[in-house]
């Protein structure tokens, strides 16, 4: 569990990126075809390609 | 339905349909996980946790629609994970003060202060043994 807070700093700049892209694309100061919109949506992508590795690993493993 | 209408519901048809499959793979997961297999806990767990991440890289990070280049790239990727994983594990889990896949050497009852990485006795092993040697 203590090596687990890389994750959620990932996980945290994550949320703060996806939120900033967000506000931008409602203001629509932010095109959709940006590659930035791409390039976050690619990292919050990656953290979660993580975290489906560690549910079984941390939270499923010996429950039965 | 008006031409906005359907170019928003075709932009949603396809995640929403990956999300369902995902979710479902999730409720197979975790309920498996209650059910005693034994081995096949491990099994299903983590064969389910590679579909989803294929679902996920494949779709939602567009793989299916890239260039041979960049699939070409993700494939690299994917190549030097596995040989950083496999070695890790192999070299954890073969360690017996980590709760090793291996066994004892025959008539050997436990393990020094070295073998063990002076890891407290009452905290071995870490994580469970394949089998039982008991």
């Amino acid at each position: 569990m203590r090596r687990c807070w890389p994750h959620a700093v990932h996980l945290t700049v994550g949320i703060g990126i996806v939120a900033v892209v967000i506000l931008e694309l409602k203001r629509r100061t932010l095109p959709v075809e940006a590659t930035r919109f791409e390039a976050v949506a690619l990292y919050w992508h990656l953290v979660d390609t993580i975290w489906i590795f560690l549910l079984p690993m941390l939270y499923l493993i010996g429950r039965s | 339905m008006n031409e906005a209408g359907r170019s928003t519901l075709k932009l949603w048809r396809k995640p929403s349909l990956i999300w369902l499959a995902l979710m479902l793979l999730l409720a197979l997961t975790v309920g498996s996980a209650y059910i005693p297999l034994g081995i096949g806990n491990g099994l299903v767990n983590y064969g389910v946790a590679v579909t989803k991440a294929a679902l996920v890289v494949v779709f939602f990070m567009h793989l299916d629609r890239s260039r041979a280049l960049i699939r070409l790239a993700a494939l690299a990727g994917l190549f030097w994970l596995v040989f950083l994983f496999s070695l890790s594990f192999g070299d954890y889990l073969t360690r017996d003060w980590n709760g090793s896949a291996t066994t004892l050497a025959p008539g050997k009852k436990e393990l020094a202060t070295h073998e063990r990485g002076n890891f407290p006795k009452e905290r071995l092993p870490l994580v469970p043994r394949f089998g039982s040697r008991d």
